[in-house]
């Protein structure tokens, strides 16, 4: 159906491959230790290595300052990478989440001007989201269009939709009533912890207990494990796919509550290119390319690494320009060593 | 009583018919065989009683109540389960979700996974099926993955137990495993309808025998009031026995030469020769290694052994170098393999010739419209518009296009996997009458095809593949027997 992506390792070769069993049992034990460790290890011994050589080389990086720096810049792309990881074990990715934050934060900038109260904007702005992603799940699953196809179509729609009402113009909120709500959640504090680390915290472990815990959170795996299998086994494939396209959403209107906060306006030249760096992070984590199976532990320290990355560059010095290669390498990098992994465990 | 009732089933696909009709009924408690030649239309008959296919007329009927067409949960419901060909798992997940695919035992909306895999664990060991309920399944071998998909359907309380070539890829231990599982189930009451092309297995197992050819069910018979030699009779057609579809030719020189050849599931090196003029048939089920060797001379597969054409070593692994010897290959699926569909008639019929050519020889129209007529011509083919998708031909058309990329130049020898599959009678006799030609201006034939009649019809030679094996040569005009308790192996 739609897997104009997904069709690349998965079932590339079904009249060729009948023939070979493959020797079992003959490979090494490094190998299988490899094969069967979770798939998060390698990005998780890497950071670690990464944060010591950093504590041992670099005096500014272990202080209070930098560390909190580190952990606020953390949320967003968090709480949009948990998004990314539910489409990604689907076997999907949207590629417009860029767009809808920018938008969703306009939509909480239309509610505030209009002086309706600090949470009716917020929770517009969240459900402007889960519409938003509920349109392109639903193109994707019900029209059976290429998710590819809906997404970077979205990705313009919505960006251009966020732009019109103001000509591409940022809308100062900080002197709006009740704005002081989405102040303290995108940038407040509690004692030592900033709140938006707590909210991607806590949005974290509902999402971890709903994919681990209940029958929603295990359809989503045996819809992106075996989609004919899931709709012989009667699980309703449709309905799935859009549910989690709708959670994306709503993550990301979550996301642009802090974002506009944090910045203290509504506005639509926000996360140009965000998807690329959430979707590096997903699959840093071990979460495959081709579906059926994830790990919202790896996505977070997918996240972890690349924010730390990014502030590594920062305390050497390295101009911010070098961003995107670096980003652009690593997603590259996460996605072959997925591939190898694959490849020793089918064999 | 019956547990199901399928009456008047009619399926076509496109311009054929895969069902005309079938009636059939299962009695609870009862393992009913069904067997047919490929494309006689078995598995198109259980994917409609699984709701994997929707019928153009007739009804399913199970425990008195009439299922929807194409409505799965209604199946599921009623307790229909399908084993089919491949396993149908989610290869990251555990074996017991796997059992309970999306359904895991819950309290209060929260999964409990213990109870979910204590659940599969009483599965599994009521089956007889020694598998850890922790185990992931991409971790399993392909025969434990087989068990999962069966234990699977068992977890679901599945009272109509379809089991779709099941055997086809198990080994002798597990084929022992799974028989063990069937036959306690259908001590349960369960209704088991068992597919496959090995009739020693019908027979041990099965009480009745469905046999079923070009769709229509012919005979229904009880197994121990009947033979092999009667199935088959059944199954191939009685006219058929002997009848020659080509004249012999006399061969010439050794146009294609395998000495020690082995590849992928093909263990015992095959060393034979096909001389100008001449058809070699290649038997044997799905599985035994009969397209391995296709694949292997076209250079689609790894292989060890030597191969020549005319006299001259092939490379391996090498298609490229196969078309320039002169080779021609007519893949067994031609939509999956043969065709571009969505392309035009004139594009698919110019693949072989465009792809020999340089990258900067100019493509010309006038010589690419002076084959597509030079096909219209010698092999009949019915294309109103060169131009228009191929998808908008007849299968029997689309078949012409394949076979007819080849025959721009005069090929050396063509290897041929399933040239009629799918297409109708008289496009067939059309094929055959090309395949004559070719023969009597020299072209060596290699082929590969399910109907019996059909292979030892053209074929001088026959040589028959059990699991990788040759299992005996034929010259022309064997008995279809004798071919056919070869390919199935059965202690006859």
């Amino acid at each position: 159906m739609n897997d104009a992506l997904r069709v690349a390792g998965a079932d590339a070769s079904p009249s060729v491959s009948v023939g070979d069993p493959g020797p079992r049992g003959r490979r090494g034990r490094l190998a299988t230790a490899v094969a069967e460790a979770p798939p998060w290890t390698g990005v998780g011994v890497v950071l670690v290595v990464m944060v010591v050589g950093l504590a041992v080389s670099q005096p500014l990086f272990l202080t209070y300052l930098n560390l909190n720096n580190v952990a606020r810049g953390l949320a967003i792309p968090l709480l949009l990478a948990i998004g990314a990881t539910l489409l990604l074990t689907t076997g999907m990715i949207d590629l417009s989440i860029g767009s809808m934050l920018a938008l969703c934060t306009m939509v909480a900038a239309g509610c505030l001007v209009a002086g309706l109260p600090a949470w009716v904007a917020l929770l517009a702005t969240i459900l402007a989201g889960g519409v938003l992603g509920a349109v392109n799940g639903a193109l994707i699953a019900k029209a059976g269009l290429s998710f590819f196809v809906v997404t970077l179509g979205a990705l313009a729609v919505y960006r251009s939709a966020a732009q019109l009402p103001t000509e591409g113009i940022s809308v100062q909120l900080s002197d709006k009533a009740g704005f002081g709500l989405f102040t303290w959640l995108g940038d407040g504090e509690i004692g030592p912890v900033s709140v938006p680390v707590v909210v991607a915290v806590l949005t974290l472990a509902l999402a971890f207990f709903v994919m681990r815990w209940t029958n929603f959170g295990r359809q989503v795996y045996a819809v992106g494990g075996n989609e004919h299998a899931a709709r012989l086994s009667g699980i309703p494939v449709e309905r799935v796919r859009i549910a989690v396209f709708s959670v994306n959403g709503l993550l990301v209107g979550l996301a642009a509550v802090l974002f506009a906060g944090r910045i203290q306006s509504g506005s639509p030249l926000i996360g140009q290119g965000i998807e690329l760096e959430v979707i590096a992070a997903v699959l840093l984590g071990g979460t495959s390319f081709l579906g059926g199976q994830s790990s919202l532990v790896g996505t977070t320290l997918g996240v972890l690494f690349i924010a730390v990355l990014q502030n590594a560059l920062n305390l050497v010095g390295v101009q911010a320009l070098w961003r995107g290669v670096v980003t652009g390498a690593v997603l590259i990098l996460a996605v072959w060593i997925d591939r190898l992994r694959r490849g020793k465990a089918a064999s | 009583m019956t547990q199901v009732r399928m009456r008047g089933i009619v399926k076509r696909f496109g311009g054929v018919t895969a069902l005309r009709g079938v009636d059939l009924d299962i009695a609870p408690g009862e393992i009913i065989g069904l067997v047919g030649e490929n494309g006689s239309g078995k598995s198109t008959l259980m994917r409609i009683l699984a709701g994997d296919e929707t019928p153009d007329a007739g009804e399913v009927v199970v425990d008195g109540h009439p299922l929807p067409p194409g409505d799965v949960p209604a199946r599921l419901a009623a307790g229909v389960g399908v084993v089919f060909q491949e396993p149908n798992l989610c290869p990251e997940l555990d074996v017991a979700e796997n059992l309970f695919l999306g359904a895991c035992r819950t309290s209060r909306g929260v999964v409990r996974w213990g109870a979910t895999r204590q659940a599969a664990t009483d599965v599994l060991d009521r089956a007889g099926i020694p598998l850890r309920a922790g185990a992931k399944v991409r971790a399993l071998s392909k025969d434990d993955r087989h068990l999962t998909d069966v234990a699977h359907l068992l977890a679901r309380g599945t009272r109509v137990l379809v089991l779709d070539e099941t055997t086809a890829s198990l080994t002798d231990d597990y084929v022992r495993r799974l028989f063990a599982i069937v036959r306690a189930e259908r001590d349960r009451g369960t209704s088991v309808v068992f597919i496959s092309h090995r009739l020693n297995e019908i027979f041990e197992l099965c009480d009745r025998i469905a046999v079923l050819r070009d769709g229509e069910l012919v005979a229904v018979r009880t197994a121990s009031e009947t033979d092999e030699a009667q199935i088959i009779r059944d199954m191939v057609g009685r006219a058929l026995a002997g009848k020659a579809l080509r004249l012999p030719v006399t061969p010439g020189d050794v146009r294609l030469s395998l000495d020690g050849v082995t590849a992928g599931r093909l263990a015992d090196p095959l060393s034979f020769d096909v001389h100008a003029g001449e058809t070699v048939g290649i038997g044997g089920l799905v599985g035994s290694g009969r397209s391995t060797v296709l694949e292997a001379i076209f250079g689609l597969r790894r292989r060890t052994g030597q191969i020549t054409v005319d006299g001259r070593r092939l490379k391996p692994s090498a298609p490229r170098a196969a078309v320039a010897a002169g080779l021609g290959y007519v893949p067994e699926d031609r939509r999956e393999h043969g065709l571009a569909m969505d392309m035009s008639v004139r594009a698919n019929a110019t693949f072989a010739s465009s792809g020999q050519r340089a990258w900067t020889r100019r493509a010309s129209a006038s010589r690419d419209a002076a084959l597509v007529s030079h096909l219209r011509e010698r092999l009949a083919l019915k294309a109103p518009d060169p131009d228009a998708p191929i998808r908008t031909l007849s299968g029997g058309n689309q078949q012409k296009v394949v076979l007819g990329r080849w025959l721009g130049g005069q090929p050396r020898a063509l290897l041929l996997d399933e040239p009629t599959r799918g297409i109708d009678v008289g496009a067939k006799a059309q094929i055959y009458e090309i395949l004559q030609a070719l023969t009597e201006e020299g072209t060596a034939i290699l082929l590969v095809s399910s109907e019996l009649e059909e292979l030892l019809g053209l074929a001088d030679r026959t040589v028959v593949l059990r699991e990788g094996r040759v299992r005996g040569w034929f010259g022309r005009d064997p008995e279809p027997e004798d071919v056919a308790v070869a390919m199935a192996g059965s202690a006859a």
